[in-house]
């Protein structure tokens, strides 16, 4: 009987923090869930100008309504930064009307970084070494002085004949709102295609993290020096980022670029530039994160 | 005797002192430690060549099994890291030169287990928690295109991981020790394990060591 009373007594001059408690606890349980990408929405072309095996992943907002139209974000590299963008685009407010697209070679799957059930520490070592040959032919053009890379026109190819086109086709998509997101040698790529198809872009944002621009002696910086002396319109809306720890001279030549675009402040061209405390590879994720936010909440 | 006199002379007194200090200090220190390790590291993300310091405090100690908390400092240097450098046909166009340096102080928990009868052959496990201090600094010239920039960064990150370690008993005050320091800090990231980027990285360090361990009192 005592003990009963004790614990009455404790929980009166308790009752606040255990209301609290109780507050958080419900707050904490009713977080979404990460948003998933379903069976149907993964999506396979075998490209007919690349001769690659893609699988396309498509991650619909939660409450998908084919009546409407989605702005639609692409990303290189899936298979790095795919799912870990997936809880952003649950948790943002400001990406509840876009469709998510990551693009990965349907072949060399990374079963540790995707949490597959066959996870195998072999399979990974081996299929890291595909994925980096292949975007290194997809993502880079020209070829480098030693005859690597040299694919870009044909994977841009790809991306306007055979991906945006199955994707309109599929969704139901803002055809004149589409982002395209690249870090490292993906964020060379999409730089490259905004400078060579200027006169008709597929794309209107372009978020650009870490862009290794002394590939094949500078092409991009002449592509990027030729469009400012002939006062290119660029109709772009662009972010930039950087790893203060990346490689010395993709941070040099950044710089670079930044000074002569500043210099040259092309007409129709929005664009920011952040600079991270990080490493190359770490940045990626918080680089896509605020680079998203300034394409579509800013 | 002008300013610049005295201000070296204020600098070699603050010096000697701060040796003064710090040799006594560690002086007293050392009473607490049991064992210490000096290795030469080469390093995979950040700089290259770098030499660590370890002293050991050893909790509980038997002839198989001996648990011990450390702390150690290492430091590497190495060329300033650039992709350029990888391909000779565009090194030959642009001029990059600069160096980077990471400094590291640890705290490890572990054991040790020795192997066999003769019990020279020890095995280590231990994690540790720390952190480092990364710095660049370079220049890049490109000649075409009239390209003259510096650059340099400094920035401090928190780190943890794992260091295993095989130490071949010579004699009972001296042995030789080779280890693999591995940062654990790229795992739950973007890349996460993507192994050939540790070379491109200055915040995922991998380290290889071999070096000597001493014994600092017998127990």
């Amino acid at each position: 009987m005592k003990t009963v009373v004790l614990f009455k007594i404790y929980i009166m001059k308790h009752i606040n923090h255990l209301l609290l408690l109780l507050l958080i606890l419900s707050l904490a349980s009713c977080s979404k869930d990460t948003l998933e990408v379903l069976p149907e929405n993964v999506l396979e072309i075998e490209s007919v100008h690349t001769g690659e095996a893609y699988q396309i992943q498509v991650l619909l907002p939660e409450n998908y309504d084919e009546s409407r139209s989605y702005k639609v974000a692409y990303i290189l590299d899936g298979y790095y930064h795919f799912d870990y963008l997936r809880q952003e685009f649950t948790e943002q407010p400001y990406l509840d009307d876009v469709i998510f697209v990551g693009i990965f070679y349907r072949d060399y799957p990374l079963p540790i970084a995707r949490g597959s059930e066959n996870e195998s520490i072999s399979t990974l070592i081996n299929n890291s070494g595909e994925i980096s040959r292949l975007r290194t032919v997809d993502f880079m053009y020209p070829q480098n002085l030693d005859g690597t890379g040299g694919g870009g026109l044909r994977f841009y190819d790809f991306l306007k004949t055979e991906l945006i086109p199955l994707i309109d086709q599929t969704y139901s998509t803002d055809t004149n709102n589409r982002t395209i997101m690249g870090h490292s040698f993906g964020a060379y790529f999409v730089m490259f295609q905004m400078f060579e198809f200027v006169d008709e872009p597929l794309f209107n944002n372009i978020v650009c993290l870490d862009n290794q621009f002394w590939w094949a002696d500078l092409h991009l910086m002449d592509m990027a020096i030729a469009a400012f002396d002939n006062q290119t319109v660029l109709p772009f809306k662009l972010y930039m980022g950087a790893a203060q720890f990346a490689n010395f001279d993709t941070n040099s030549l950044i710089n670079e670029f930044l000074e002569r675009l500043e210099t040259a402040n092309p007409n129709g061209l929005e664009y920011k530039f952040e600079r991270y405390n990080d490493g190359h590879s770490f940045s990626a994720k918080n680089g896509f994160q605020l680079g998203l936010k300034y394409i579509y909440n800013e | 005797m002008n300013k610049s006199r005295y201000t070296q002379l204020f600098s070699i007194a603050a010096i000697v002192s701060l040796s003064l200090i710090s040799n006594t200090s560690f002086g007293q220190i050392l009473h607490h430690f049991q064992s210490a390790e000096t290795s030469i590291e080469l390093g995979l993300g950040g700089a290259n060549l770098g030499l660590q310091g370890k002293i050991n405090h050893h909790w509980t100690s038997s002839d198989r099994l001996t648990t011990m908390s450390s702390l150690s400092f290492s430091s590497f240097w190495g060329q300033i890291g650039n992709y350029t450098q990888y391909y000779p046909s565009l090194a030959a166009l642009s001029d990059i030169s600069g160096f980077r340096t990471d400094n590291h102080l640890r705290l490890y928990s572990g054991a040790k287990i020795a192997l066999f009868s003769k019990r020279k052959l020890q095995l280590s496990a231990e994690a540790y928690l720390g952190g480092y201090h990364a710095f660049m600094s370079g220049k890049h010239f490109h000649e075409r295109l009239q390209i003259n920039q510096d650059y340099s960064a400094s920035q401090f990150f928190f780190d943890y991981g794992t260091r295993f370690g095989i130490n071949y008993k010579v004699n009972d005050q001296i042995g030789i020790l080779a280890t693999l320091n591995n940062s654990w800090r790229q795992l739950g990231y973007g890349y996460r394990i993507l192994p050939m980027l540790y070379q491109y990285n200055p915040d995922n360090k991998m380290s290889f060591g071999l070096g000597v361990t001493y014994n600092l009192k017998s127990e």
